[in-house]
C-alpha cells in the first residue's frame, strides 16, 4: 500500500495549485476550476486519514460526501452567476467587471 | 461518545424557520396570479416565523445538553446566538419589502432565502463537529449567493454576488484544509476531543497550521483584515436588505462558531493563534476606521464601520477568558440591533432618491425626523456615545482586554475607535445641518416602522439596562462552550 505521507504530498501539492491559480487566474471559470482543485485537496487528505488513522470510524469519507454535494451546488450557483454576468458585459472576465476597488 | 439521542424536541426554532421557508417558497412558485403587491404577505409570515422560533429558542435555555451523536449542542450561547440572527432575520424582513417591491424582486423568493439562511445560522452556533459546522457555515453562504444576486436584470448585484461567491468558497476551501490537518492529526472531526487528542502537550506545528488556516476562514465571515476585501463592494452592490441581514446574521453565527472554536477546541493552542488574531484585530480597527473617513456612499461607509466593530469583537475573542466570551456576545447583539436600524433608514432614504450617496441624506432631519433620529440613535451607538448600546458594550470589550492583561491593544483600540466619531458625526451633520435637495416628506410603510421602532427600542434599552442581556452572556459562557 502507498505511505501515508505521499498522499498527503500529493494533496499539498494540488491545494497550493488551486490557490496559486485562485489567486492569480483573471478568468472566473478559471478561478472556480482552481477552487475545486483545492476542494478536492481536502477530499484526498480526508479520504488518506481515513484509512490510515480511523480506518474503521469512515469519518473522513463521510465528510468527503458532504464536501463534494456543497461544491457542487456551489458551482451550480457560480456558473449562474458567471452566465447573467456574460449575458450583460460579454465577457467572463473578472477584470472587465467594476469590482476590486477595495 | 454521549448525547448520541436523536433529539427532535430541541430542533424547534430550526424546523420552524426551514418549514416556513420550503412552505414559502412553494407558495411563491406555485401561487397563481401572485402579485409584487400580494406577495408581501410572504415576509409578515416569514416575520412571523422568527418570532415563533425565537420563542421556541428562549424556552430551550438552560438545557445544556449534547445530541446527534455529538454533532449538535445546545447550550445558553447557541440560545443566545440564536435569538440575534433570528432579530436580525426578522427586523430585515420587516422592511425588506418597501425595497423589493419597488425593485421588481418578490418578496416570497426573498423571505425562503432569508429563512434558509437564518436556519444555517441557528445550525452554526449549535455545532459541535467539522461536518455539522461545514455544512450550516454553506447553507448560510448559499443563501447568500442567491440574496446578493437576486435582483434580476441588474449587473452590479450579480458582480457583487460572483465577487462574494468566489472569496467565500475560497476561503471555506482554505478552512476545509485546516480542518481536514487537524482531522488527519487527532483522528475525529468533534470539537470537544481536539483539546483531548493533544492533552497539556505541545501542539504539534501541523496542527498550528490547521489553527490558523481555520482562522483564516472563517475571519473571511467576520471581515478580519486582510480577508475584509469583499465588503466594501459586496455591501454597495447588493440590495440594502440583503446587506443588512449579512452585515449582522452572517457575522454573529460565525463568532458563535468561533468561540466555540477558540475559546474551547483550540484554548490549548493558544499561543499560536493569540498573537496573530490580536495584530489583525488592532489592525483590522485601524484599517476599518481609517478607510471609512473619505467615503461618500453610505453603504461603503457601513461596509468599513462593520469592519472596525469586527476589530474591537476580534479584540475581545484574543482576550479570552469568560469576560472576553461574554463582551463578544454582548457586542455582537447591540451591534445587530443598531446596524440592522441604520439599515432600515438607509433602505427608506436611497429608494427616494435613487441612490445612496451621503449627500443623499442632506435634510433628511426636515423630510422625516424620526427617520433621522433613529439614524442619530443607531450612529451614535455605533460610535460608542453613552448612554447608548453602543458604548457598554465597547466599555464591556475593552474591560475584557484590560482584565487579560492586554494594556497596549486596549489603548491603541481606545485611541483608533475616537477617530470612528468623526465620519459618524459627519454622516449625522449632513443629516440635520446640510439644505435639502428636495423637500418631499418620506414615506414608508408599517414594517419599516415597526422595525425601525424595535431598533430604536433596542439601542436604548441595552444602553440603559445593559443587566439582562449580559447576564444572559455571562450565564451562558459560564455554563461552558461543549
Amino acid at each position: 500500500m502507498v505511505p501515508l505521507p505521499y498522499y498527503f504530498a500529493l494533496s499539498l501539492t494540488l491545494f497550493s495549485i488551486g490557490l496559486f491559480g485562485a489567486l492569480t487566474k483573471r478568468n472566473a471559470i478559471t478561478v472556480l476550476m482552481s477552487i475545486e482543485l483545492m476542494l478536492n485537496a481536502v477530499n484526498i487528505n480526508l479520504v488518506a486519514f481515513s484509512r490510515f488513522i480511523t480506518p474503521q470510524a469512515l469519518l473522513g469519507h463521510l465528510f468527503v460526501i458532504f464536501t463534494i454535494t456543497v461544491a457542487a451546488a456551489e458551482v451550480a450557483v457560480g456558473l449562474a452567476l458567471v452566465l447573467t454576468l456574460n449575458r450583460h458585459r460579454d465577457s467572463v472576465n473578472l477584470q472587465d467587471f467594476t469590482w476590486l476597488r477595495g | 461518545m454521549d448525547g448520541g439521542a436523536m433529539n427532535f424536541a430541541i430542533l424547534w426554532p430550526e424546523i420552524i424557520t426551514s418549514g416556513v421557508g420550503v412552505l414559502v417558497l412553494a407558495v411563491g412558485l406555485l401561487a397563481k396570479g401572485e402579485t409584487l403587491q400580494r406577495s408581501r404577505a410572504a415576509a409578515w409570515v416569514g416575520v412571523l416565523a422568527t418570532v415563533a422560533a425565537a420563542l421556541a429558542a428562549w424556552n430551550l435555555q438552560g438545557r445544556n445538553l449534547t445530541a446527534f451523536f455529538g454533532g449538535y449542542r445546545l447550550d445558553d450561547l447557541a440560545v443566545f446566538f440564536k435569538i440575534v440572527v433570528l432579530l436580525a432575520a426578522g427586523m430585515t424582513l420587516l422592511f425588506a419589502p418597501d425595497f423589493l417591491v419597488r425593485h421588481f424582486v418578490r418578496p416570497s423568493d426573498f423571505t425562503a432565502l432569508v429563512l434558509f439562511g437564518v436556519t444555517g445560522m441557528m445550525l452554526l452556533a449549535s455545532a459541535l463537529d467539522f461536518i455539522t459546522l461545514y455544512i450550516s457555515l454553506e447553507l448560510i453562504s448559499l443563501s447568500f449567493y442567491a440574496l446578493i444576486a437576486i435582483q434580476k436584470g441588474e449587473v452590479r448585484p450579480a458582480e457583487a454576488g460572483l465577487k462574494y461567491l468566489l472569496l467565500s468558497s475560497l476561503a471555506s476551501a482554505v478552512m476545509l484544509y485546516g480542518m481536514s490537518l487537524i482531522y488527519g492529526l487527532t483522528g475525529s472531526t468533534y470539537l470537544e476531543a481536539i483539546p483531548k487528542a493533544f492533552g497539556s502537550g505541545q501542539w504539534p506545528l501541523l496542527a498550528g497550521v490547521g489553527v490558523l488556516f481555520i482562522l483564516a476562514g472563517l475571519g473571511l465571515k467576520v471581515y478580519l483584515v486582510p480577508f475584509h476585501m469583499w465588503a466594501p463592494d459586496v455591501y454597495e452592490g447588493a440590495p440594502v436588505p440583503t446587506v443588512a441581514f449579512l452585515a449582522t446574521g452572517s457575522s454573529a453565527a460565525t463568532l458563535a462558531v468561533i468561540l466555540r472554536l477558540f475559546e474551547g477546541s483550540f484554548a490549548a493552542a493558544g499561543g499560536v493563534w493569540v498573537p496573530v488574531l490580536l495584530v489583525l484585530a488592532i489592525v483590522t480597527m485601524g484599517v476599518g476606521n481609517l478607510m471609512a473617513l473619505p467615503q461618500t456612499n453610505i453603504k461603503r461607509l457601513l461596509a468599513y464601520s462593520s469592519i472596525a466593530h469586527a476589530g474591537y469583537i476580534l479584540l475581545a475573542v484574543a482576550a479570552g477568558g469568560s469576560s472576553g466570551a461574554a463582551a463578544v456576545m454582548y457586542y455582537t447583539l447591540l451591534y445587530a440591533v443598531s446596524t440592522i436600524a441604520a439599515f432600515a433608514v438607509v433602505s427608506v432614504y436611497s429608494q427616494a432618491a435613487g441612490s445612496s450617496d451621503i449627500q443623499d441624506l442632506a435634510g433628511l432631519a426636515r423630510r422625516s425626523p424620526f427617520l433621522s433620529f433613529v439614524m442619530l440613535a443607531a450612529f451614535a451607538s455605533l460610535a460608542g456615545v453613552p448612554p447608548l448600546a453602543g458604548f457598554m458594550a465597547k466599555f464591556t470589550v475593552f474591560a475584557a482586554a484590560v482584565e487579560a492583561g492586554l494594556l497596549v491593544p486596549a489603548g491603541l483600540g481606545l485611541v483608533i475607535s475616537v477617530i470612528s466619531i468623526y465620519y459618524y458625526f459627519q454622516v449625522i451633520r449632513v443629516m440635520y445641518v446640510s439644505e435639502p435637495r428636495e423637500s418631499t416628506p418620506l414615506t414608508f410603510g408599517w414594517g419599516t416602522r415597526v422595525a425601525l421602532l424595535l431598533g430604536l427600542a433596542g439601542i436604548l434599552l441595552l444602553g440603559v439596562f445593559p443587566g439582562p442581556a449580559l447576564h444572559m452572556a455571562q450565564t451562558a459562557v459560564a455554563a461552558g462552550l461543549f
